[in-house]
C-alpha cells in the first residue's frame, strides 16, 4: 500500500503536536510513551508500505503554490529508496526513542527537566526527516530539510542553560542554513531547465535535455546542501559541536537522521548528479578528504562523543566516495548498516555517560568494562563493524564501496567522463588508509574506555531496561545487518532497487549494482588486513598495561589534529568575525551617527538659514504694515515700468 | 480735469491718508479706522471707473467690498477689545510675541 | 450590487468611526471596545470584498466607483480593486483590527489615539483602492496626519517628536516630488484637443506618446515617494525610530501595512503605469533592494535593542518585496505580492511579541534578558515559531514569498538570488541569536526583579496569537490560496 507511507509522516507530526499542544496536562512518562508510540506506528505503516518497492507511486497531491507558468504540487512518494529510508528511520529511530525513555531519567528514576519539551522535539526531528525523504518533490524535500535543521538546532541547544551548547546550535543553524540556501538555488536551476519540481518530471527533464549543461550548475548547488548537511567538507564544523546536546540526540543525527540527507539527496537526484562531470569528480574527492580529515582528527580526541562524531564523518565520506562513483547502492547499503553500529555505538557511549554521571572525557574513563559488562559488549560490536571485520554488517558494506574503487585499477570511468582509472585507483587508497586508521581510533576508544586501570571509581548504577533493549537490538542487527548482500552468493539490494531507477527511466548504467558474482580478493584481503593492522596499532599503544594515557593539553601537531586543523577558528577568523565587526559597527555608526548626521546636516542647514529669514519678523504690526506697502508699490512700479516699455 | 481723474485723486488722497494712518499711528482703533478708509478708498476709486466706462461690474466690486470689510469689523474690533481686557491699555507695540 | 459604494464604504467606515469616538468621548473601555467592533465590521466586509476575487478568474479593475470633482483637470473620485489591491484592503483591515486589539490601555487623551489609527486605516485603505493619480494622492497624504501625531504624541521615549518630525520630513520631500510628477503627467499627456486626465488606466494608454526621458525622470520622481515609505536603502533613517518609538498598536500598522503602500505605489504606479522606466531602472532598484537587504540583516545583527532589531530585520524583508518585484516577471511580482501579505501578519505578530515580552521584563534591551525560557515556556514557544517564519523557514508563510522572489530574481539575474541568498543566511543568524539572547544560555545577572512572579501567556493573547499563528503556517503550507486568486491579475499587469 502506497498510501502508508502518510501514515509514516503522520504519526511522527501528530505525536510531536499533541507533546506541544497539551503541555503540562500531559504526565512526563506519558509524554515519552506517545513519542515512542507514534515512532512505533510509523515503523509498522512503513512496513505496511513495503509492497510501493515494486510499484512505486506518487500520493496526495495538492497545488501548493502558483505564479504564473510556475505551478507546483505537494506530493508523497512512495518508492524503494524513500520505503528504505523510512524503515531506517522509523526503526532506529524507535530504538533511540526508547532509550531516551531511560537515558533522559535521573540517577533516581526522576525526570529531567524539560522532559517533555525533549520528547516533542524528537517526534519533531523524525517527522521532518521522514517528510525529507518521502517528499516527490524538491520544495518539500527541503521543507523537510530545513525542518531537520529546525530541530537539530532545538536539540543540539536542549541544554539551554548551557552558553557552549547554546552557540553550538546556533552554529549548526546557520551553517545547514547555507545548505538549505544552496539547495533553494538549486531548485531554481532545476525548474528553469526542467519546468517542474516533482522529481519525476525535473529527472526525466534532466536526462532527455538536449543542453545538459545546467547539471552542472544544479548539482554544484545541491552539492553544497549535501556537504551541510552531512558534515562534509567544508561544512562541517558544525559536527563536533553538536556532541554538546543529549547522547540519544547525537544517535540520532548521527544514525538515523539528519546527516545521512546528504547522502540521500544524492542517491534521490542521481539523474541529475550521474550526468554531471563536475560532481561525479567532485563529490567522491570530497567524501574521500573528508574520510581522511575526519579520521585524522577522531584519532587524537578524547571526548567519547566526539570521537564518535568525527567517525561519523568519515563514513559519510564513505558514502559519498560511493555514490559520487555511482555506485548510489553501495552507499545506501553502507547508510543501512552505519545506522545499526553508529546508532549502537552512541547509545553504548551514552549508556557509559549516563553510569558514570555524566562524564565524557576518556581521561577519566577507564577499566570500566567489568562495570558495564552490556555496555562493553554492545561497544565492541560497533567497533568491530565500523572497523570491517568479516561477518560483522560494516564489512559487508564497506566491501561493497571497496568494490567501486578497484585497488590495482582495471576500472574506467562509467558513463564516459567522471573520475578515470588513475583517480579510482588514489581514492582506492585513501579509503583503505581510512579503514586502517578507522579501526585504530575505534580501538583506540574501546580500550581507553572498558580496559586498562581505572582513572577514576564511578559509582555506576544499573541502566533500565529501556536503555537495555535497544543496545541488545541493535547489537543484533549491526551483527547481522550486512547479509542483506554476500559476495560471491547473492545481493537482496539489487531486487529492492529495481524499480528506483526504473521509476524515472535511468538507464541502469549510471546506477551501479553491486557485483556479487564474483569476489574481488584483492580489495576482501585489503580492507580485512587495514582492519587488522589498525587494531594492532591500537592493540600497541593503548591496548596494554603501560599504555599512553590521553591528555587534554597537547601542542604542536597534535592539537592541529584535536582542533580540527584549525578550519573552525579560520571560519570564525575569515567569515565570523568580520561579519559581527560589521554588524557592530553599523550598529554603532550608521544606526545613530547617520541618522543623526542627517539631520544636523540636511536639518541643521535649514535650521541655521530659518535663523536668519525670521529676523524679520518682528512681531511689529507697522513693520508688516510697511513690508505691504513697499510691496504694493514695487509692484506698481514694476507695472508702471513694463507699461512705459510696451 | 474730467470726473475720473478728480475721483481717482481724491481716492488717491484718501488711501495715502489712510496707509499714513496704519503706519504711523500706534492705537489699533485709529489703526482699523485706517484701514477702512483705504478700504474706502479703493472703493471710491472702483465706483469711478465704474461710471466713467458705464459697466456695472464695479458696483458689484463695492458692494463685495463692503461686506466684506464688514465681517472684518466685527473680527478686528472682537480681537481689539479681547487685548484690552487682558491688558487694559491698547498699544499694537505691546502685542509682538510672534516675533521669529 | 453593482450600485452599492462598497468599496467607499469600507474605505470611509473607519473614518465615519473616529469622528463617532471623537464625539462620544467615551471612558477607556467602551471606547476600546467600540474600536475593535468598529475595525471587526471593516474587516469583516473587507473579507466579504476579498471573497468576490476567490474564484481567480478576475484578473483586472472591479468595484469602481467615480465620483466627478474637478472635471477640466481630470481630477476625480475614483476607486477600483483588482485581486491584488483586495487582498492589501484586506490585511490592511486585519492589522487594523489587531491593532485596535492591541490598544488596550491607552496613556492619556485614549478616544483620541482610536480616532488617529481609524484615521490611518482610511488612509491605507484609500492608497489601496485609488485609481485615480489625485485621489490617490490625497489618501497617501492622509496616511502622514494621523501617523505624525501617533508618534509624536504617544510615542515611548522623549525621542518621540524628533523621531515623528523625522518621519514626516522624510514623507513629505518624496511625495512632494511625486505631486509634482503627476500634475507633470496629467499636462503632458494631453492629446491634442483632449483635456488632462489623472485616471490611471487612461494614463497608462497615454503614457506611451511621452519621449523615453521624461518618462524615466517621472518614474523617478514616483519612485522617491515610494522608496521612502517602504523604505529602501538609503531613505532608511526614519524607519528604526519611528518603528521602537511608536506604541505597539502604531508600529504593527507602520510595519504591518503602511509600509506595504510603497511596495503598491512602485507596483501600481511603477511597473504598471511606467512599463519602459521599470526596465530602464530595474537594475538599480533591485541593487538597492539588495543593499536594503543585507544593510538590514547586518545592522540587526548587531542590535541591542529588541524593537530595533525587528525595525532593521523590516528592513531587510521589505527589500525582498521590492527585489521582487523588480525581477518584472511573474514570479517575482506573485513572490512579492505574497510577501507583503506575509510580512503583515508576520511583522505585527512579531511586534506584539515583543511588546508582550518588553511588558514582562520592563525593558525593550537584549541585556536584560537571558534565559527567560524557563520562566515563561509558551510565550518562548511563540517566540520562536515566529522567528522562524521570519526567517523563512521552509514551511511557513515567509518561506513561499521568499522562493517566489528569489525565484524570480535569479530569472532577472543570477546575482540578485545569489546576494539574495546570502541574505536569507544572516536573516537567520540575527532572528537565532535574537532567539538566543532572549531565552536562552544562563540567566542574567542584572535580571529585573519583575521577572519573579512573571506570568506565562494570558488567555487574551491566546486570541490574538492563535489566529495569526495559524495563518503563518496554513499560508507557509498552501500558498496557492493566496497566489491563485492574484495570480490573473499579475498577469494582466505585466502585460
Amino acid at each position: 500500500m502506497a498510501e502508508a507511507i502518510g501514515l509514516v509522516v503522520l504519526f511522527p507530526l501528530l505525536g510531536f503536536l499533541a507533546i506541544a499542544l497539551l503541555g503540562n496536562s500531559l504526565s512526563e512518562k506519558g509524554a515519552a510513551y506517545l513519542a515512542c508510540a507514534a515512532v512505533g506506528f510509523a515503523f509498522l505503516s512503513a512496513l505496511a508500505s513495503v509492497p510501493a518497492v515494486y510499484d512505486p507511486k506518487d500520493v496526495f497531491l495538492y497545488t501548493w503554490t502558483q505564479a504564473g507558468n510556475w505551478k507546483f504540487s505537494f506530493g508523497l512518494l512512495a518508492d524503494p529508496l524513500s520505503v528504505f529510508m523510512c524503515l531506517i528511520v522509523t526503526g532506529v529511530g524507535f530504538l533511540i526513542h526508547l532509550y531516551s525513555i531511560g537515558y533522559m531519567t535521573g540517577e533516581h528514576g526522576e525526570p529531567e527537566a524539560d522532559y517533555r519539551r525533549f520528547f516533542a522535539y524528537m517526534n519533531l526531528f523524525v517527522f521532518s526527516m521522514l517528510l525529507l525523504v518521502t517528499s516527490n518533490n524538491f520544495i518539500f524535500l527541503l521543507v523537510g530539510w530545513a525542518g531537520v535543521g529546525l530541530s537539530s538546532f532545538l536539540l543540539i541547544g536542549f541544554y539551554k542553560d548551557k552558553p557552549s551548547a547554546v552557540k553550538a546550535a546556533r552554529k549548526a543553524l546557520v551553517m545547514n542554513t547555507i545548505g538549505d540556501v544552496g539547495l533553494l538555488l538549486g531548485i531554481f536551476v532545476i525548474i528553469l531547465n526542467t519546468g517542474a519540481v516533482n522529481y519525476y518530471h525535473a529527472f526525466r527533464g534532466a536526462e532527455f535535455a538536449s543542453d545538459g549543461g545546467w547539471r552542472d550548475i544544479a548539482s554544484i548547488l545541491l552539492l553544497i546542501a549535501a556537504v551541510a548537511k552531512s558534515a562534509q567538507l567544508p561544512l562541517h564544523t558544525w559536527l563536533p559541536d553538536a556532541m554538546e546536546g543529549p547522547t540519544p540526540v547525537s544517535a540520532l543525527i548521527h544514525a538515523a537522521t539528519m546527516v545521512t540527507a546528504g547522502v540521500y539527496l544524492i542517491t534521490r537526484a542521481h539523474p541529475i548528479f550521474a550526468y554531471s562531470e563536475v560532481a561525479l569528480i567532485a563529490i567522491p574527492v570530497i567524501g574521500a578528504a573528508s574520510a581522511f580529515y575526519a579520521a585524522t582528527c577522531a584519532i587524537i580526541q578524547t571526548d567519547i562523543k566526539r570521537v564518535l562524531a568525527y567517525s561519523t564523518m568519515s563514513q559519510l565520506g564513505y558514502m559519498f566516495m560511493a555514490a559520487g562513483a555511482g555506485a548510489y547502492e553501495a552507499a545506501m547499503f553502507h547508510l543501512l548498516t552505519h545506522a545499526f553500529f553508529k546508532a549502537l555505538l552512541f547509545l553504548s557511549a551514552g549508556a557509559v555517560i549516563h553510569a558514570i554521571g555524566g562524564e565524557q572525557g576518556i581521561r577519566n574513563m577507564g577499566g570500566l568494562g567489568k562495570q558495564l559488562p552490556l555496555a562493553r559488549w554492545t561497544f565492541l560490536i560497533g567497533a568491530l563493524a565500523i572497523s570491517g571485520i568479516p561477518v560483522f554488517s560494516g564489512f559487508f558494506s564497506k566491501e561493497a564501496i571497496f568494490a567501486a574503487f578497484p585497488l590495482f585499477g582495471g576500472k574506467e570511468a562509467q558513463v564516459g567522463f567522471g573520475l578515470n582509472e588513475t583517480g579510482h585507483i588514489i581514492l582506492g587508497w585513501v579509503a583503505l588508509l581510512v579503514a586502517v586508521m578507522t579501526a585504530a581510533y575505534m580501538f583506540r576508544l574501546y580500550f581507553l574506555v572498558f580496559s586498562g586501570p581505572k582513572a577514576k571509581s564511578y559509582q555506576t548504577h544499573e541502566s533500565p531496561l529501556t536503555m537495555k533493549l535497544p543496545l541488545m537490538v541493535l547489537g543484533a542487527l549491526s551483527v547481522v545487518g550486512g547479509f542483506v548482500y554476500v559476495p560471491g552468493a547473492y545481493n537482496l539490494l539489487e531486487k529492492w532497487f529495481e524499480k528506483a531507477h526504473e521509476y524515472v527511466q535511468t538507464t541502469p548504467t549510471r546506477w551501479l549494482i553491486i557485483p556479487y558474482e564474483t569476489i574481488e580478493w584483492t580489495n576482501l584481503i585489503g580492507a580485512v588486513g587495514a582492519a587488522i593492522i589498525g587494531w594492532f596499532i591500537a592493540y600497541g599503544i593503548f591496548g596494554r598495561a603501560e599504555r599512553v594515557a590521553p591528555s587534554d593539553e597537547v601542542k604542536g601537531f597534535a592539537a592541529f589534529l584535536q582542533n580540527g586543523w584549525y578550519l573552525d577558528k579560520l571560519y570564525y577568523a575569515v567569515v565570523a568575525t568580520p561579519v559581527v565587526w560589521v554588524s557592530k559597527l553599523l550598529t554603532k555608526q550608521a544606526d545613530k551617527d547617520v541618522a543623526e548626521a542627517l539631520d544636523w546636516g540636511i536639518g541643521g542647514s535649514l535650521w541655521a538659514s530659518s535663523k536668519l529669514i525670521r529676523k524679520t519678523e518682528t512681531g511689529y504690526v507697522r513693520n508688516y504694515a510697511l513690508g505691504i506697502l513697499v510691496g504694493a508699490v514695487a509692484l506698481l512700479a514694476y507695472v508702471l515700468v513694463a507699461a512705459i516699455q510696451r | 480735469m474730467s470726473d475720473v481723474t478728480f475721483g481717482l485723486l481724491i481716492s488717491a488722497v484718501i488711501f495715502a491718508v489712510g496707509a499714513m494712518g496704519v503706519l504711523l499711528r500706534r492705537n489699533p482703533l485709529v489703526q482699523f479706522m485706517s484701514i477702512e478708509l483705504m478700504l474706502n478708498a479703493v472703493n471710491l476709486a472702483l465706483i469711478s471707473f465704474s461710471a466713467s466706462l458705464g459697466t456695472e461690474e464695479g458696483h458689484v466690486f463695492v458692494l463685495m467690498v463692503l461686506t466684506v470689510a464688514a465681517a472684518e469689523a466685527v473680527i478686528g474690533l472682537g480681537i481689539i477689545v479681547g487685548l484690552f481686557r487682558k491688558r487694559n491699555r491698547i498699544d499694537v507695540d505691546d502685542v509682538h510675541s510672534m516675533d521669529g | 450590487m453593482s450600485d452599492f459604494p462598497l468599496l467607499s464604504l469600507i474605505i470611509f467606515l473607519p473614518l465615519l468611526g473616529a469622528l463617532l469616538l471623537l464625539v462620544l468621548r467615551l471612558p477607556q473601555k467602551a471606547s476600546y471596545w467600540l474600536s475593535v467592533v468598529w475595525s471587526l465590521v471593516v474587516f469583516v466586509i473587507a473579507v466579504g470584498l476579498l471573497l468576490n476575487f476567490a474564484d481567480g478568474s478576475t484578473s483586472g479593475f472591479a468595484f469602481t466607483e467615480k465620483l466627478e470633482w474637478l472635471k477640466p483637470l481630470g481630477m476625480n473620485y475614483q476607486v477600483a480593486v483588482d485581486s491584488i489591491s483586495a487582498w492589501l484592503i484586506a490585511l490592511t483591515a486585519f492589522v487594523s483590527l489587531v491593532a485596535a486589539f492591541s490598544a488596550r490601555e491607552i496613556q492619556g487623551r485614549h478616544n483620541y489615539f482610536r480616532a488617529w489609527l481609524l484615521t490611518l486605516e482610511t488612509g491605507i485603505l484609500g492608497v489601496f483602492a485609488a485609481t485615480n493619480l489625485l485621489n490617490f494622492y490625497v489618501f497617501w497624504e492622509v496616511m502622514l496626519i494621523p501617523a505624525y501625531f501617533l508618534i509624536g504624541r504617544w510615542g515611548i521615549t522623549r525621542e518621540r517628536v524628533k523621531s515623528a518630525i523625522r518621519f514626516v520630513i522624510y514623507t513629505l520631500v518624496g511625495s512632494l516630488l511625486m505631486l509634482v510628477a503627476m500634475l507633470a503627467l496629467a499636462f503632458l499627456t494631453v492629446p491634442a484637443g483632449g483635456q488632462p486626465s489623472l485616471d490611471l488606466l487612461v494614463l497608462k494608454e497615454r503614457i506611451g506618446g511621452l519621449d523615453r526621458s521624461t518618462q524615466e525622470w517621472l518614474f523617478l520622481a514616483f519612485a522617491a515617494a515610494f522608496a521612502v515609505k517602504v523604505p529602501l536603502f538609503p531613505l532608511q533613517a526614519w524607519q528604526p525610530d519611528a518603528y521602537a518609538e511608536s506604541p505597539t498598536p502604531v508600529t504593527i500598522v507602520l510595519a504591518g501595512v503602511m509600509s506595504k503602500t510603497g511596495t503598491y505605489g512602485f507596483l501600481r504606479f511603477g511597473i504598471f503605469l511606467f512599463p519602459t522606466a521599470s526596465q530602464t531602472f530595474a537594475p538599480l532598484i533591485c541593487i538597492l533592494a539588495l543593499a536594503s537587504i543585507i544593510y538590514g540583516a547586518l545592522a540587526a545583527l548587531g542590535q541591542t535593542d529588541l524593537k530595533r532589531l525587528l525595525a532593521y530585520s523590516s528592513l531587510s524583508h521589505t527589500g525582498f518585496i521590492v527585489l521582487g518585484l523588480f525581477a518584472l516577471n511573474n514570479q517575482g511580482i506573485n513572490g512579492a505580492v505574497l510577501q507583503m501579505i506575509n510580512h503583515g501578519i508576520t511583522t505585527p505578530a512579531l511586534f506584539l511579541a515583543a511588546t508582550a515580552l518588553s511588558n514582562r521584563t520592563g525593558t525593550t534591551e537584549l541585556a536584560g534578558m537571558a534565559g527567560l525560557q524557563s520562566r515563561m515556556p509558551r510565550l518562548a514557544a511563540l517566540f520562536l515559531i515566529l522567528s522562524l517564519a521570519s526567517l523563512g523557514l521552509p514551511g511557513l508563510n515567509q518561506f513561499a514569498g521568499e522562493f517566489l522572489i528569489l525565484g524570480g530574481a535569479w530569472q532577472a539575474s543570477t546575482w540578485y538570488a545569489v546576494i539574495g541568498a546570502v541574505g536569507v543566511v544572516l536573516a537567520a543568524w540575527y532572528s537565532i541569536r535574537l532567539f538566543q539572547l532572549i531565552w536562552h544560555g544562563p540567566r542574567a545577572e542584572n535580571e529585573s526583579p519583575a521577572l519573579a512572579k512573571v506570568l506565562d501567556m494570558r488567555p487574551v493573547e491566546y486570541l490574538v496569537f492563535v489566529p495569526l499563528v495559524a495563518l503563518i503556517v496554513l499560508l507557509g503550507l498552501a500558498p496557492a490560496l493566496v497566489t491563485s486568486i492574484f495570480d490573473g491579475s499579475v498577469s494582466t499587469l505585466l502585460k
